[in-house]
């Protein structure tokens, strides 16, 4: 019999994972929930991506030509999963959507991704109440509609402020974990508005910046020192609304003290969430969680994408919060995974 | 009446440590405090607390720095604060409600302000003068506030209808069909037996010791209080 795999998520993970096993000949299923590929990239249509200023919309369509085009490669969108079973010849998967039908496989790549955490759960940005307090992601979708501008009236923002850590580390929200990418993303956002607004107060409200690696003189030095932009240490402990215009309230813990301060436009940095897909599937899949709620890798020190399940494996977020390039390089080593398990299975 | 000393070592308050205000000693009475494991778990240093603080943004006054400070293990620095720094906090708790890592900085210094008041700290006696009446109405009959206490200009933020609220008092307490409401000098009915209860605490606990200790002319009026109430209730058993 062939070697078929279900790849479950059609993000960066998913779709580098389904394009390399289909490269090497396995016989793989690509199952997208939404209508269109490319994951949080496509949903929120970046289009610059953290850390090199690459394009998003170049990186979908080669993500997504490269399963579209592999005659290995079964692309089904607007899916999802229903029953799922074990026998010895592999698992068997009820996919449900337009074209019910059963789907076969001996291995499973989880590419199920995050949700960002929604500011809404967290009163005190005023998320959803002031119209000029948006999500990092909405900034995203704003870039590739146009100009920046104010929300509430159109006009084009004097002032910016981006407020780290919404939804991350945060015992009252339930989310103790850092979401890694947000402190670059924040930065590289920064950047971008810079370009479009010369002359704007840009400032970004930190309880550290997190901007590892290479991305500290890259994105973090960068945007001070190219884009003007100041970094003022304080979590924000409120936003209220003064004559149509948020206000952070915070206490400057490095210099200033306390402050009321007013913003044309204010971004929340929120974080990444184990996705309701992950949550899902890995009931359905019977795979451990570690504490966080995300797929538990059960032997990172010998590969990233195994999973207390054998056959079954994890790539991109769904593991954890990581940047792009990150999801991008587990679609292959769940893919490398996935043929030393098929490699080794005794096939009855 | 003699105390056991079996009951009293597991007491949060040693009634043996009033006025002891050694530095160090305070801070391990914080750091001991059954509390305190629960309000303060680390600090991120993150501004949250001072952030969300009303008396952060009026005063020289910063939740973060209070915590901060205990958790330095500095004790000079911390008695310092509980001279008169910690005493700008309302607590609110909104620090409680926001602090990312759970911590509870309102909590901390509700501890600290039980320790000062405990070992008498000279705050405590500035801090506790304007509040004689209470303090007696509180060691007397364990209420804090009673009826005959409201005063037409005394308690503004109480709402317009308090002028009318303080006239009549015997009368409206009647109307109230709530028979251990219905008095004046008390919130509610308080049988002799309660008090002298009460009493038995205050004095195996080392409340009546303390308050000597910070009010002796308070304590002459609550220990004559104290004598005559034991005398009426044990003559009438």
């Amino acid at each position: 019999m062939s070697n078929s795999v279900i790849v479950i998520g059609g993000g960066p993970a998913g779709l580098q994972a389904a394009a390399t096993l289909g490269n090497f000949g396995l016989d793989v299923t690509l199952v997208e929930q939404h209508d269109v590929l490319g994951g949080a990239v496509a949903q929120h249509q970046y289009q610059v991506l953290m850390p090199d200023f690459s394009s998003g919309p170049a990186l979908v369509a080669r993500l997504a030509g490269a399963v579209q085009n592999n005659p290995h490669v079964t692309v089904v969108t607007s899916a999802s999963i229903g029953a799922v079973e074990e026998d010895q010849e592999g698992f068997r998967v009820q996919l449900e959507g337009s074209h019910p039908h059963e789907l076969q496989a001996q291995a499973v790549v989880l590419a199920t991704g995050f949700d960002h955490f929604d500011p809404r759960r967290d009163g005190k940005y005023g998320y959803g109440l002031f119209p000029d307090v948006i999500t990092g992601a909405e900034l995203e979708e704003m870039f590739a509609k146009g100009p920046v501008r104010r929300p509430s009236n159109g006009e084009v923002p004097q002032s910016v402020a981006f407020i780290y850590c919404v939804g991350s580390r945060d015992r009252q929200v339930g989310n103790t974990y850092c979401s890694r990418v947000c402190c670059a993303v924040s930065a590289k956002q920064s950047i971008e508005i810079r370009e479009q607004l010369p002359k704007a107060r840009i400032s970004m409200f930190y309880m550290d910046v997190r901007t590892y690696g290479l991305w500290e003189d890259t994105l973090y030095w960068r945007s001070q020192e190219e884009s003007g932009v100041v970094y003022v240490k304080g979590r924000i402990a409120e936003v209220t609304q003064k004559a149509g215009q948020p206000v952070l309230k915070g206490e400057d813990t490095l210099v200033r003290g306390p402050f009321e301060w007013p913003f044309d436009l204010v971004v929340l940095a929120a974080g990444m969430e184990p996705s309701q897909g992950t949550r899902l599937l890995s009931q359905k899949f019977h795979v451990d969680l570690e504490p966080h709620g995300f797929v538990q890798q059960s032997e990172p020190m010998r590969n990233a994408s195994l999973t207390s399940r054998p056959g079954v494996f994890v790539a991109g977020s769904a593991s954890g919060p990581k940047a792009i390039e990150d999801a991008i390089a587990e679609g292959d080593v769940a893919s490398l995974a996935v043929m030393q398990y098929l490699k080794t299975k005794v096939v009855v | 009446m003699s105390h056991d000393k079996d009951t009293v070592t597991h007491l949060r308050l040693n009634p043996d440590d009033v006025g002891q205000q050694d530095a160090q000693s305070l801070l391990d009475a914080i750091q001991s405090d059954l509390r305190y494991e629960e309000v303060i778990h680390g600090c991120l240093n993150c501004g949250v607390c001072s952030g969300s603080c009303p008396s952060h943004r009026f005063f020289d006054y910063s939740p973060r720095i209070v915590v901060q400070t205990v958790l330095s293990g500095d004790a000079e620095a911390v008695k310092g604060m509980m001279d008169e720094y910690i005493w700008a906090c309302a607590q609110c708790y909104t620090c409680a409600m926001r602090c990312p890592f759970h911590n509870s900085p309102g909590g901390l210094v509700m501890i600290m302000r039980e320790v000062a008041v405990w070992r008498g700290m000279e705050a405590v006696h500035r801090l506790l003068k304007p509040y004689g009446r209470v303090l007696l109405k509180v060691l007397s009959i364990g209420n804090q506030l009673t009826p005959d206490m409201i005063q037409p200009d005394f308690f503004p933020d109480w709402g317009p209808k308090i002028p009318w609220s303080s006239t009549d008092l015997a009368i409206k307490r009647k109307a109230i069909p709530v028979y251990t409401l219905q008095v004046t000098t008390s919130a509610w009915r308080v049988s002799p037996e309660t008090s002298y209860e009460l009493y038995s605490i205050y004095e195996e606990t080392g409340v009546f010791r303390l308050i000597e200790e910070i009010d002796p002319n308070l304590y002459e009026v609550v220990a004559d209080m104290v004598e005559d109430l034991r005398d009426m209730v044990e003559s009438a058993r």
